[in-house]
């Protein structure tokens, strides 16, 4: 039987594992993660969930073995956050390579340099190149929908990738929320036992994975089917959807349209900030304003049709990206201008905001000031950005803080300088 | 006041409990049919390390999430969060809301002549209640301290019922023996285990209690009134 219950995200992640009666769990903490593995470690100890959870020495031994038991047929699950998964990057394009269909949840957390505990998502989109299949999620209950989900599609012969579900740390991972768990034998007519007629590496039947190939041609046959494979995945995600909405009545796209019927300008944004983005619609809606938000949620394979159908023919369009890439800007605004740049009625204006970074509040007065400037934008013809979202207040703060440090007058005046100089300011809501 | 969504940020120091209180809070808010969602802030996770917490309780679905900058309740675990600063919020009632309440875990007055009057100023209420003392009390331990701030707010705006507080203790910390239908020595082994935890259980219940009646009472006297909508009926 379904049952409602207040849940972690991060406990939603372990009970979405629990649900696809995954056969192997390697393991390694860090926070924010930690209380996934956790909690199937107590499963797995009691007999709730029939898996071998094992300890491993680092995330890059964690993640090889994760790749080494999928590649001999088990399920396998693992979770990890910014710098574990940093540590793990070469084996996540080396077993990605291996094509084998294991899940793993990545609980966003900005990185060092300076240390943080909060969210973006510079972690997790640093690996969107490395084959992974990539899902990011807004609440608790797409959390554990989108495991179940995402081994459906990675299993599917058609694919065969390994798929990263995301979640924001603190954001979600500690946040208790309703969610429905579902019934068991529901999820096992979704997700059947996996039983893959390819893999089967076994001590009795020795085989080589992702063996060398030079010269080039062999290699580049073997990238471009990795190519091909996530593509398909945008018709096999479509697929899964439709059977998961059937079974347990919940819907998931590979994109998300919030109130875009009528909207004159859209604002973008993913993950867990995109609840704020909606109260915010709401609220500018109230005003007279016609904006909607588009939720991007399959980021990997990137789903360029579907967001070009919701964009075109819009007078201006805001990328709100919650990562940073220095000397660029916004990851995601790149990816969402490039689709556009193809678009038969692009929207006149593009801009590109720059805004929780480790996890920093979105008030309600930047929002309306991202709405604000992106009519204007969209008047104009002429986008801006990209622009940090950075409140009176905060900066105030911050040369509180550097004053306190010891930075000169001198060294202030250029803080503030730069400050003006990254965009319009925004003001602090009281 | 009656008021469609209730903001509580809970301010304490690692140990205390707060992230507990404000799980628990949205859980029994949950059972009553309310909308509900909670989640704590930190940084180290160590012991007397400033740990905040949020819930946010309503009759309407919350889109908001994350950090709380603009309650409507602050509950203070620990006197040195207002003492020693160890807030991530200068000072510690910043953001608070118009005709907001202040709930203080301390046996002395704490605030400033100035913060007393800046809180005035907003019609803030002001509640002072020896937790740790409480806890002592009817818990035989100051751990329960996390108890009667759940009670204390919960009396004073009856945001919860006491009936889904008692469900989701028994949710979040064990529910009640059930026999496993095995042996009897394993069922006795079982009990023995479950009935320190009932103990625990009920003397954490008691706690909460406790401290419901004291805001109750304390809201009476001071007619002070900050509560959330009923549900439509479905």
């Amino acid at each position: 039987m379904a049952t409602n219950e207040m849940m972690t995200g991060n406990l939603a992640a372990a009970w979405g594992a629990r649900l696809a009666e995954v056969d192997y769990v390697p393991a390694f903490p860090i926070t924010p993660q930690t209380e996934i593995v956790e909690a199937l470690a107590g499963w797995c100890d009691n007999g709730d969930l029939a898996a071998r959870f094992v300890t491993l020495d680092s995330e890059h031994s964690m993640m090889t073995a994760a790749g080494a038991a999928a590649a001999t047929g088990a399920r396998v699950f693992t979770a990890t956050s910014s710098q574990g998964l940093l540590y793990a990057f070469e084996v996540l394009y080396t077993i990605a390579g291996w094509r084998v269909p294991l899940v793993l949840v990545n609980v966003s957390r900005a990185l060092a340099s300076p240390i943080t505990l909060e969210p973006d998502h510079n972690d997790v989109l640093a690996a969107r190149d490395s084959g992974f299949l990539q899902i990011h999620v807004e609440t608790c209950q797409e959390v554990l929908d989108s495991i179940l989900m995402a081994y459906r599609i990675a299993e599917d012969p058609r694919v065969c990738l390994p798929a990263m579900v995301n979640l924001d740390g603190f954001y979600l991972s500690f946040t208790r929320e309703p969610v429905m768990r579902p019934d068991p034998e529901q999820v096992r007519a979704f997700l059947p036992p996996y039983r893959p007629p390819h893999l089967g590496l076994k001590a009795s039947a020795p085989q080589a994975l992702g063996v060398a190939v030079l010269g080039g041609a062999a290699y580049s046959y073997f990238r471009h089917q990795m190519h091909l494979a996530s593509v398909n995945a945008l018709a096999v995600h479509q697929e899964v959807a439709a059977d998961f909405a059937r079974l347990f009545g919940r819907r998931y796209d590979l994109i998300e349209d919030y109130r875009l019927e009528g909207a004159e300008d859209v604002l973008v944004m993913s993950n867990a900030f995109a609840s704020k983005g909606k109260a915010a619609v709401d609220a500018a809606r109230a005003r007279g304003r016609r904006v909607g938000l588009l939720r991007l949620r399959v980021i990997r394979p990137w789903p360029a049709e579907a967001i070009v159908a919701a964009l075109k023919g819009r007078r201006a369009v805001a990328v709100l990206d919650q990562n940073l890439a220095p000397g660029l800007g916004g990851i995601l605004f790149q990816e969402v201008a490039a689709s556009l740049s193809h678009a038969p009625t692009r929207p006149r204006a593009l801009c590109s905001y720059i805004g929780g970074l480790g996890g920093k509040n979105i008030s309600d007065a930047e929002f309306e000031s991202i709405f604000a400037q992106t009519a204007e934008a969209g008047v104009r013809g002429q986008g801006i950005g990209p622009v940090l979202l950075y409140t009176e207040e905060e900066r105030r703060e911050m040369e509180q803080l550097l004053a306190t440090a010891g930075t000169t007058n001198k060294e202030l005046s250029a803080f503030s300088s730069q400050q003006s100089a990254g965009g319009p300011k925004l003001k602090a809501d009281n | 006041m009656i008021k469609k969504r209730l903001n509580i940020r809970m301010s304490g120091l690692g140990g205390q409990g707060a992230v507990t209180a404000a799980h628990v809070m949205a859980m029994a808010a949950s059972k009553d049919g309310k909308f509900a969602i909670s989640n704590p802030f930190f940084g180290a996770e160590k012991r007397m390390a400033p740990a905040e917490s949020y819930c946010r309780i309503g009759i309407e679905r919350i889109y908001d999430r994350g950090e709380l900058v603009f309650p409507d309740v602050i509950e203070v675990f620990h006197p040195q969060v207002i003492t020693m600063g160890k807030s991530y919020t200068m000072p510690f009632y910043s953001g608070i809301k118009e005709g907001g309440l202040v709930i203080i875990n301390s046996d002395a007055p704490l605030l400033t002549e100035e913060d007393i009057q800046r809180l005035n100023d907003l019609h803030v209420a002001v509640f002072y209640i020896n937790g740790t003392q409480v806890a002592l009390e009817v818990a035989g331990t100051e751990l329960s301290t996390n108890m009667t701030m759940i009670g204390s707010v919960a009396g004073i705006t009856k945001c919860v019922s006491m009936h889904a507080l008692d469900l989701a203790l028994q949710e979040r910390f064990g529910k009640k023996f059930v026999a496993s239908g095995g042996t009897a020595t394993l069922d006795e082994a079982i009990k023995k285990k479950f009935a320190k935890k009932e103990m625990l259980l009920q003397k954490n219940l008691d706690t909460v209690k406790r401290a419901y009646e004291m805001g109750v009472e304390w809201a009476e006297k001071n007619k002070y009134e900050l509560q959330v909508a009923a549900m439509a009926a479905a």
